[in-house]
């Protein structure tokens, strides 16, 4: 990330966190992994399942919508407030605007995630026999994983916050991009019942229980490397198409 | 790899650009040209501007007129390289605003209509952002942005949020926002529009303090304070240009002017033939006065510099007592009013009245 960059990401980071809205979504995102996490703890009693594969699956499925909320005010904002107007004529090339505002958003996405690590953190000190439960391997496998799903989300977000002209139709473009995929598997698992035996979860959240267990593949991260890779250039060809007062 | 060489001839561009800059400098004789050719640009099936061409120098403060919906700020916009032309071409000092547009807006300074600004942040702050994504380095940009801040009469302001702040103060920040790089050329989307008398005169010191070295594009409604500032009048009239005219070929025009005249001791049909002496005018309605006074008015083909001692000096020839000559000269403001209008420029303004 160059100088520009830098600059265009505290300030949106600056930005973002100026208003209440940034800790409002973090206070939700929070409450909900909690409770997820929770749940999945009381449901997983006498189970097998590791303390860290618990979390991790309570936090996965929280993070689009943590993105989407993140990403939503990007661009649709400035556009609403007219900035875009000034940043666009800036002698500032598309690549560095959507780096910086892009880091911004994952700031604040990775935030949520190594703030929503708080329970476990509390698990492990208030119930010391759970010690052997944790592993820091595949702790630090499942937040980095993570974090790699949190950029191809916020990749998504930060596209679909320069296509649409309000925030709130951003926010819900995102969920629909990222959750679209996750229906056609739901409703082909339901018509195809023998597909459970290849595909039994979901492969995002698959992914993650994997690496919380400490099954690491390389093609995870790449798969997520290059859907923010493909989305963000994406969005820098849209940038440099300089047509958005059309759109 | 096609995608990343636009940026190295970007790059390229912009230091072959810093190095004309600098040796032109050295000289003490830079220029700059704007040339805007057959640009077109269509929203849909709409046509905002149609094959509109111009060009303006460094000195040049280009009002740009024009009813609502005219194609005004689109225009600006085009050559803010914020939309990119469906036809034509703009180019800055040879530097094409889409194809070589991180250059070309290296040397533009906008300010767009709604001054928008980050409220979230202090005038200092916003400032200093602004001067760093325009290239100067940390301490020159905070250095830059206190200048300019004092420039503006915003030095007491640094410190405060650009939220809390009145549209006038907003204005001068967004404005000195669009001088922190000394710009070759400066876009003004109706700068002086809801501001009062003392800010408005602010504001064109700043415009013509630009216009020394930069090319000035302003919009507006408010025309009588553009009048006081600009140099020339481009007027857009459903996104086409009907008139691109100089301040001063408007106000020595002889558009508009009436002669009004007030003699005694002559006959009706003498009178009529004074107006025939200005051939090209319209024909003369005589009519008497309740004190017995004629007058005889019409609307002169002729520069109204001469016509008072011609009127004066028939009137003597012919033996006639002469009490007025009344010259109607539009004001700058009627003309330009006429002009945006479309309607042939009649009279009703300043009255130069001379007594014989």
């Amino acid at each position: 990330m160059n100088r520009v960059a830098r600059l265009i990401w505290w300030r949106d980071l600056c930005g973002s966190l100026y208003g209440s809205a940034s800790y409002g979504m973090l206070a939700g995102f929070l409450a909900l992994t909690g409770w997820s996490f929770a749940e999945l703890l009381r449901r997983n009693e006498g189970g097998f399942a590791s303390a860290q594969a618990i979390w991790a699956m309570a936090v996965a499925p929280w993070l689009p919508a943590l993105a989407a909320a993140a990403t939503m005010r990007l661009f649709a904002e400035e556009r609403q407030t007219g900035t875009l107007e000034t940043l666009l004529t800036a002698p500032v090339r598309p690549y560095d605007i959507v780096m910086g505002k892009f880091g911004a958003a994952l700031s604040l996405v990775v935030a949520g995630v190594l703030l929503a690590l708080l329970p476990v953190y509390a698990l492990w000190q208030v119930a010391p026999r759970m010690d052997g439960e944790f592993s820091g391997v595949g702790l630090c496998g499942v937040v980095a994983l993570l974090v790699l799903q949190a950029a191809a989300w916020t990749a998504i977000g930060t596209l679909a916050s320069l296509l649409a002209k309000q925030q709130a139709a951003a926010g819900v473009l995102t969920v629909l991009c990222i959750g679209a995929p996750y229906a056609l598997y739901a409703a082909a698992l339901a018509w195809m019942p023998r597909m459970r035996h290849h595909f039994w979860q979901w492969p995002p959240l698959g992914d993650v229980e994997d690496a919380a267990t400490g099954l690491f593949a390389l093609a995870p991260p790449v798969l997520y490397l290059s859907v923010a890779w493909c989305v963000l250039f994406l969005c820098v060809r849209f940038l440099e198409a300089r047509d958005l007062q059309t759109r | 790899m096609a995608s990343i060489l636009p940026y190295f001839a970007d790059a390229y561009t912009c230091f072959a650009l810093c190095f004309f800059r600098f040796c032109l400098q050295s000289v003490g004789r830079e220029t700059s040209m704007l040339e805007v050719l057959q640009v077109t640009r269509c929203f849909g099936r709409r046509m905002a501007l149609e094959a509109v061409s111009f060009q303006a120098a460094s000195g040049d403060v280009v009002g740009v007129l024009g009813p609502n919906g005219a194609g005004k700020t689109t225009l600006l916009r085009l050559a803010a390289c914020y939309l990119q032309p469906t036809r034509g071409v703009i180019r800055l000092n040879g530097l094409d605003s889409f194809r070589q547009s991180l250059a070309f807006r290296a040397q533009l300074g906008y300010l767009p209509e709604r001054c928008p600004l980050y409220d979230d942040m202090t005038v200092g702050e916003y400032l200093n952002y602004r001067a760093n994504l325009k290239g100067f380095t940390f301490g020159k940009a905070r250095h830059r942005a206190r200048e300019m801040a004092d420039q503006l009469g915003l030095g007491d302001l640094r410190g405060r949020l650009l939220g809390t702040l009145s549209f006038g103060c907003r204005r001068r920040t967004a404005m000195a926002d669009a001088l922190l790089h000394a710009p070759r050329l400066l876009l003004l989307d109706d700068p002086i529009a809801n501001v009062d008398p003392l800010e408005c005169e602010h504001m064109a010191a700043c415009v013509t303090r630009a216009a020394r070295h930069a090319a000035v594009l302003v919009t507006g409604h408010a025309l009588e304070q553009l009048g006081t500032f600009c140099t020339r009048f481009l007027v857009l009239r459903a996104g086409q240009v009907v008139a691109d005219v100089a301040r001063t070929e408007l106000e020595a025009g002889y558009e508009g002017v009436r002669v009004a005249v007030e003699v005694a001791g002559a006959t009706e049909a003498a009178l009529k033939r004074i107006a025939a002496l200005f051939p090209g005018g319209t024909e003369a309605v005589v009519s008497l006065l309740p004190d017995g006074w004629w007058q005889v008015a019409w609307a002169p083909q002729q520069a109204p510099g001469t016509i008072r001692d011609a009127v004066a000096n028939e009137v003597a020839r012919q033996g006639w007592r002469l009490r007025a000559v009344e010259l109607v000269v539009p004001s700058l403001t009627a003309r330009l009013t006429d002009l945006v209008a479309g309607r042939a420029i009649a009279g009703r303004a300043t009255t130069d009245k001379g007594d014989a």
